[in-house]
């Protein structure tokens, strides 16, 4: 079958009443449009109050948290007691210089497999 | 702005004003637009109600998505493509529930635009959603397969099979009307 349309089809086709135009309809769609407009806001001012909420709720422990971290992360692997030679491996001789070596070894290993 | 201003206006103005959030350029392109879309989904479903609803729900994704619009002289085309993608959705939920009833052909009441509609309607409302979908853009729309499988994303040969499958289960179901265009022929 090409693009051939059935005749009597067609013709019933042309015939049919089409949807009047509706005033109502239009008042609805808006209506839904200004509802929607209204929950997203309302859902929004609930987000930012929830993060308020945490935020108030978590300020000390998430700063225990992050002091507890940052004291690990510093700690010496190894302890040199030569003053300039402290200084010189400070970078790696820490556990947050051996996540970061260990991280680049895992970095060049997988830039490496697919190459 | 002027009450009549956007009445007037072209609509790829009131559709570049409607995509930069103008509240009332968007109620102009409802009004201009809700008839045509309306009757797309009356075609597609045979139900009046069902067919607003689901023009409300085409409208409301307009609104949301009419920021992404790139041609605004296309608007036509690209609420079509929301309207049919609304009723594929909708098919893909509702079809189980489809055709029902009215299996046993339609009996013709009267011979004018109103029962036209109605009975069409009562027919279409047989058929499974894709294939209603392509006979309307077919016979309603006016499209060719080609463009049929372009907008809906079909297979042109599933089209083609939609619409032939779809006109002789409505040459069927409409059987009464064949016969009184016969018998008008005849006379």
């Amino acid at each position: 079958m090409n693009n051939d349309r059935d005749p009597l089809l067609e013709s019933l086709f042309a015939q049919a009443e089409s949807a009047p135009a509706n005033d109502k309809f239009i008042a609805e769609v808006m209506a839904n449009i200004d509802k929607r407009h209204r929950n997203v806001f309302i859902g929004r001012i609930a987000i930012v109050a929830l993060l308020v909420m945490f935020e108030l709720m978590m300020a000390s422990p998430m700063q225990n948290f992050v002091g507890t971290i940052a004291e690990v992360m510093s700690t010496a692997l190894v302890e040199v007691t030569n003053e300039w030679l402290s200084v010189a491996v400070a970078p790696v001789n820490s556990v947050a210089g051996l996540m970061g070596l260990l991280l680049l070894g895992l970095h060049t290993l997988f830039r490496r497999m697919h190459r | 702005m002027p009450a009549g201003y956007y009445a007037e206006g072209p609509e790829a103005l009131v559709v570049s004003l409607a995509s930069k959030g103008d509240r009332d350029a968007f109620a102009e392109l409802v009004r201009r637009r809700q008839s045509w879309i309306r009757t797309l989904m009356l075609r597609c479903s045979g139900d009046a109600h069902l067919a607003d609803d689901l023009s409300q729900q085409v409208f409301m994704q307009a609104w949301r998505k009419i920021r992404q619009i790139k041609e605004v002289d296309k608007f036509g085309s690209w609420l079509k493509q929301l309207a049919i993608n609304e009723w594929l959705q909708h098919a893909r939920k509702n079809d189980a529930l489809r055709g029902a009833e009215g299996e046993e052909g339609i009996t013709m009441s009267q011979h004018d635009k109103t029962s036209i509609a109605m009975d069409l309607g009562n027919a279409m409302a047989v058929l499974p959603g894709p294939v209603s979908l392509c006979i309307a853009l077919s016979y309603h729309e006016r499209m060719t397969h080609d463009e049929i499988a372009e907008l809906t994303g079909m297979q042109l040969g599933t089209v083609k099979s939609h619409v032939r499958r779809g006109s002789k289960r409505l040459r069927e179901l409409l059987s009464a009307y064949d016969e009184t265009t016969e018998l008008e022929d005849a006379s």
